[in-house]
């Protein structure tokens, strides 16, 4: 690493204590089912990028929403291709996580102590998943609308606070503007900043325990 | 294989090999991608009948709807798939004694089983 980063290092102090890190030892037997997690952090990448691009472009609003998508898709330069790639690492995120969790299952590497790794793994699956479920609706056309009326009403068959709840989900008693601009902030606020932290408490915990038994 | 006995290190040997994997995935999205790209989809209409399908990824959760009727609509809405969550995060504790292992397979084995058929269930339908 050249001077001006040198310059960086003496500021921040990041490259002693990160040599240990680097230059450790892997354990022998490793194969490249062990990549799925890197697999699967890839993709989360990739939709950060793309969604960030696509960001520029969309309009949460009930008015302009599914114009802005039209706009994205007909006129906005590679438009197309970014909101392609934005949808196809979401299906590859889901397959690489379902087929890591997998793998560390059956590898077994949820034993003690390495248990809360695991229940963060899950909690960043569940995330995923609602962030499948959120930006389904962005879109806001007919298969969003509809679809999200159906997920949302199922809130609603829960006992005594379901309909709260409900209510709670879609920002009012229907699918409406508020529900689109409260999933459009789950989805590029919350749910995004979430997965941020807990994946780093998820590779600090890698860091620290090792992939196969303790370093 | 002689490698295979070769000493590794994080840094060049890992970090390489986890640079081209990502290499191969971000290709991979982009050829995807390119030969089937995201449709347009229809302006929302309150008129037109629509038969609402999710992301293939809930198929499975709207085929399990099906099964639960009026009342009992909020064991396949909430119940089941609070038992799938609640068991997949106690997978650790579930395998600890004897036949821990076997329970755990068990039960991961039944939520992937519910995942995988449940998703091909629908999708013969269509």
């Amino acid at each position: 690493m050249g001077r001006a980063f040198d310059w960086l290092d003496k500021k921040f102090h990041i490259k002693a204590p990160h040599k240990r890190f680097l230059k450790r030892r892997l354990p022998e037997g490793l194969s490249y089912f062990y990549c799925l997690g890197g697999a699967a952090f890839t993709s989360y990448v990739i939709l950060f990028i793309t969604g960030l691009l696509l960001s520029q472009y969309y309009i949460p609003s009930e008015m302009e929403a599914f114009e802005s998508i039209v706009k994205i898709q007909r006129e906005v330069h590679l438009g197309w291709l970014i909101r392609g790639v934005h949808k196809w690492s979401a299906t590859l995120l889901i397959i690489f996580i379902l087929c890591h969790t997998l793998r560390v299952f059956i590898s077994r590497a949820y034993k003690s102590p390495k248990e809360l790794n695991w229940i963060v793994g899950c909690l960043t699956l569940v995330l995923v998943f609602a962030s499948g479920f959120t930006g389904y609706l962005l879109p806001w056309d007919q298969k969003a609308y509809w679809a999200t009326t159906v997920g949302t009403s199922m809130a609603a068959t829960m006992p005594v606070a379901g309909r709260h709840l409900m209510y709670l989900i879609r920002g009012g008693m229907d699918v409406s503007g508020a529900t689109l601009i409260r999933f459009y902030s789950f989805h590029v606020l919350w749910l995004p900043v979430t997965m941020a932290a807990l994946l780093w408490a998820h590779f600090h915990m890698i860091k620290r325990q090792g992939i196969k038994g303790g370093l | 294989m002689k490698e295979a006995t070769v000493e590794k290190k994080f840094y060049p040997d890992y970090l390489v090999e986890i640079l081209a994997v990502a290499l191969v995935i971000g290709m991979a999205t982009l050829v995807l991608s390119m030969s089937y790209p995201k449709e347009l989809g229809r302006r929302i209409s309150f008129s037109a009948p629509f038969s609402p399908k999710p992301e293939w990824f809930f198929l499975w959760f709207f085929e399990i709807l099906k099964y639960f009727k009026g009342n009992f609509a909020f064991i396949g809405a909430v119940v089941l798939p609070a038992i799938f969550i609640v068991t997949l995060v106690m997978i650790p504790f579930i395998d600890s004694g004897g036949r821990g292992r076997i329970r755990a397979t068990v039960a991961i084995g039944l939520i992937y089983l519910c995942f995988i058929v449940f998703t091909i269930l629908p999708a013969l339908d269509y």
